[in-house]
């Protein structure tokens, strides 16, 4: 027989090995923070593609670069436009902004003693070159609207541009601006062999509160104030983005102390987070929203009385308390209320009537029939939902809709499919091609109504543009293009009032529920308000702070510096 | 025996070829495309779409985008992320130092306790701990890793807090053997446990089948010790079949384990194989497919040369 020690040795060898590692992480601190006082650790679940929003495509690299960078005009949280890199916000009353001829003319009046994070004052000549970039062949940016408009930009001196554009642009304001078009560094990018690939976007130089260190890749980014940002130096000397992919594992590094914020949290997420002491959950509306939107192109649904059906047979207030914990609000119109385009006291038209649907489906010449399906000339009743796969509150969502649906004599095939069948592009993605009848999924609408014209214009039905509900309309049409050339704000707003009223009556697609964007935090940080658009939480990063020393020394944390204030 | 080899290593350029145009090919096929990040934009008009197009190099046919890609391979170059912009044989490079710390230390790990359980079980059938060692095997090796990773995170890094939840090393701190250490203990326990349990099988039934053999029967009528006769007799002789097992593991340990990577935040080619998978990274893709297909081949070979050596009676013609 074989002496056992012969083997044991071998194998207690091996468990000291694993054994002693863990020894002396048992010895780091108790609860709270793992991070030093004058850092933040904000969790992100993408890593971001690039540093330079002009280019970036993912939430993540927004994320990650607004802080680094600034725009002409910022918005706040009360979506407020104010003067970021000016000195006053070019409007028609004060002589800012005027008509050209058929044109108009914006004047940019920088404000002084702006410097990039390498000293580099920043001037009007910078703002000429972010036009250039954006209209460079070369430069893969995702939408040039509205500078392609621009026919010349004038510098009489360094701190005023004037901008020439072909017609008239009133949604003029997101230019030049965050998230997605900063003012990028002329003395660096201007005549570089090849922009895209530059070091710039990797390791970029902006003007933001804080700026690039090191950008270790699959783990973190790492900023660090920068004292002369003239907003006022951040009270945070580093804000640090880590790269966590896994939700649960991300959720574990919040309540551990390692990371501070955990930005959008998922609605099964909430009520644990809820439940810790060192956490506090933020709720910020957002612009999003869920939506059932129809394929008009289809016979079956082309029929306003079936779409109003199906919008009459959805209670959307037992579907968000049933699935959404009632965190999501209902959603009467495609425009958030927080815009200015949202009709002033609009309700839904299509209030929750399970029997007045019953009865518009009747009148279609939907009858039931003997297994409780409704036909028409013998063709049963029968739809395709579209939709993304993995996201759960969907899934749950599909199976309430597809009882709904049963009781009223539809029915409902499912198809969950990847983000990117969904969304590609013509001919391959699901709604480019219109292969679908109803599809359930977010739309993302900006600050500026305006946008809506790229959703509901007939000219841009795929593959001209994403109009992928086939809406053709010719007096929204007129809408959507008065409301985007008319320059003065206060005819603007009746004109989007009456389009978002023309649109519902149009009916195509039910708007759900307003996305409310949850973020977890920890309970000692000051200063974080989250913003309804897409800046999302980052816009006001300088103003961020710790009430009171919260970090413990730790193994897993960063070595400690000085105390914050 | 080097004509052998030049001969195998010339056998596997058509071999490769064939493997990367394949996967061209099948990549191209994949619904949604590299642009369907941006499709939900209501900005993005058909006109905007195919100036995107152009300016990624996405609007030329396929096979003559695969021909540039080869020519670009030939002259060492991989191209650039569509996303990152960045070579991607620099992104790979970045990761594979990552992950082949970790698969490495996994496989260290495992196949020490692997060999050491089976070499155990198998000296001892139809004992308590050969049983016990049995059963444990099937339960571990049938337990789901991503279950087991989020319980050990739980355990070990929420509750207990022995170790770092994720990560390769404290934030801002350069790696080394003591600051990065803490940070390998989960995520190698995670993956050594299915590996262990299915080495230690293998090893078990090898020594058996060994043990049997009459030329143990000769070393114990010689008189040998147990121990001289379990190093120097059985284990030789099983363990020989492990190598190509283990060679055969080797090339999908280089590419990364995604659950692991991802669960624990382990910056390594699994991971970035699967965000390129998503966002339709082409040329980050292909990267790490090419690098996979030439650790096929060429650990092929070098488990045909290492048996060879092990065991003289093995011939490669």
């Amino acid at each position: 027989m074989v002496r056992r020690t012969c083997l044991q040795r071998p194998l207690a060898i091996a468990l000291l090995a694993i054994a002693l590692p863990a020894c002396q992480v048992a010895l780091a601190g108790p609860g709270g923070r793992r991070n030093p006082d004058d850092t933040v650790v904000v969790r992100s679940a993408q890593e971001p593609d690039t540093l330079d929003p002009t280019l970036s495509n993912a939430i993540a690299g927004v994320d990650a670069s607004t802080p680094l960078f600034s725009g002409l005009v910022g918005v706040d949280e009360q979506l407020e436009p104010f003067p970021d890199l000016l000195t006053v916000l070019p409007m028609s009353s004060n002589g800012g902004v005027a008509r050209e001829g058929a044109g108009m003319r914006i004047t940019y009046r920088l404000r002084p003693g702006v410097f990039f994070h390498d000293g580099h004052p920043l001037t009007s000549r910078d703002v000429v070159f972010t036009w250039k970039f954006h209209m460079d062949p070369r430069v893969p940016v995702t939408s040039r609207e509205g500078y392609e408009l621009i026919t010349r930009i004038d510098t009489p001196d360094a701190l005023t541009a004037v901008v020439h554009l072909s017609r008239v642009y009133a949604p003029y304001l997101s230019l030049f601006s965050l998230p997605g078009d900063p003012i990028l560094p002329a003395h660096l990018l201007e005549g570089s062999s090849d922009p895209v690939h530059a070091p710039f976007h990797r390791a970029p130089v902006g003007s933001g509160p804080y700026r690039f260190v090191k950008w270790q890749p699959g783990e973190y980014l790492e900023l660090e104030a920068f004292p002369g940002y003239h907003r006022g130096a951040p009270r945070l000397r580093r804000w640090i983005m880590k790269f966590v992919p896994d939700d649960h594992a991300a959720y574990l590094q919040l309540v551990n102390g390692e990371v501070d914020i955990l930005a959008d949290l998922s609605i099964d997420q909430v009520a644990l987070a809820r439940q810790e002491p060192l956490v506090r959950v933020v709720n910020v509306p957002g612009l999003t929203v869920e939506q059932l939107a129809f394929n008009l192109d289809r016979p079956l649904l082309a029929d306003h009385r079936v779409r109003e059906a199906i919008a009459r047979s959805l209670d959307k207030a037992s579907l968000s308390r049933a699935i959404l914990q009632g965190v999501w609000p209902p959603a009467p119109c495609p425009q958030h209320p927080l815009s200015w385009g949202y009709p002033p006291g609009y309700r839904d038209p299509y209030p929750f009537s399970p029997d007045r649907a019953r009865q518009l489906l009747d009148e279609a010449g939907w009858k039931v029939g003997p297994g409780g399906l409704r036909l028409r000339d013998g063709k049963p009743l029968q739809l395709t939902l579209v939709s993304t796969a993995g996201r759960r509150f969907r899934e749950s969502l599909e199976q309430v809709l597809s009882e709904v649906f049963r009781k009223q004599g539809i029915a409902l095939e499912i198809r969950n499919v990847e983000g990117g069948l969904l969304f590609g592009g013509w001919p391959q993605g699901l709604l480019q091609s219109g292969q679908f009848d109803l599809a359930l999924y977010a739309n993302t609408s900006s600050l500026d109504p305006a946008s809506q014209r790229g959703s509901y214009h007939s000219t841009l039905v795929p593959p001209a543009g994403q109009n992928t509900y086939r809406l053709r309309d010719r007096l929204l049409d007129r809408l959507l293009d008065l409301g985007e050339r008319t320059l003065e704000q206060a005819r603007r707003q009746p004109i989007y009032w009456q389009a978002n009223t023309r649109l519902m009556q149009d009916l195509p697609t039910v708007p759900l529920f307003y996305w409310t964007e949850l973020h977890a935090i920890h309970r000692n940080l000051t200063g974080f308000r989250a913003h309804p658009a897409n800046q999302r939480f980052v816009w006001n990063v300088q103003d961020w702070a710790w009430t009171a020393p919260s970090a413990t020394p730790s193994a897993t944390g960063l070595p400690a510096r000085e105390e914050a204030p | 025996m080097s004509r052998t080899v030049v001969k195998r290593l010339l056998e596997a350029i058509p071999l490769l070829l064939l493997i990367t145009l394949m996967c061209y090919a099948l990549l191209e096929r994949l619904p949604g495309g590299p642009l369907a990040m941006v499709g939900a934009n209501p900005h993005l008009t058909a006109v905007e779409r195919a100036r995107l197009m152009h300016a990624l190099g996405l609007d030329l046919p396929w096979p003559v985008r695969y021909v540039q890609w080869l020519g670009g391979v030939l002259h060492g170059d991989l191209g650039r992320s569509l996303f990152t912009g960045r070579p991607v044989g620099t992104m790979l490079l970045e990761r594979l130092g990552p992950t082949l710390l970790l698969m490495g230390l996994a496989l260290a790990v495992s196949l020490a306790l692997g060999v050491a359980l089976g070499v155990w079980g198998g000296l001892r059938p139809r004992s308590r701990s050969e049983a016990a060692i049995g059963v444990a095997s099937v339960i571990l090796y049938a337990t789901p890793t991503f279950w087991l990773g989020l319980v050990l995170l739980w355990a070990f890094a929420a509750r207990l807090r022995w170790f770092p939840s994720g990560g390769m090393a404290p934030l801002g701190v350069p790696w080394t053997p003591a600051t990065g250490g803490p940070y390998l203990v989960l995520p190698v326990l995670m993956l050594a446990v299915g590996m262990v349990a299915s080495w230690s099988r293998y090893v078990r039934g090898s020594v058996l089948e060994v043990m049997a053999q009459d030329f143990v029967r000769v070393a114990r009528a010689k008189g040998l010790s147990e121990v001289r006769i379990v190093w120097r007799h059985v284990l030789r002789n099983a363990l020989i079949p492990l190598v190509t097992v283990v060679m055969m593991a080797l090339p999908s340990l280089a590419g990364g384990a995604v659950v692991t990577e991802t669960l624990f935040s382990w910056p390594g080619l699994g991971r970035l194989f699967y965000d390129a998978l998503t966002r339709r990274d082409y040329p980050v893709l292909m990267g790490v497919l090419l690098m996979s297909a030439v650790l096929v081949v060429a650990c092929n070979l070098v488990a045909d040369l290492l048996y060879r050596r092990l065991d003289p009676r093995i011939r490669l013609e």
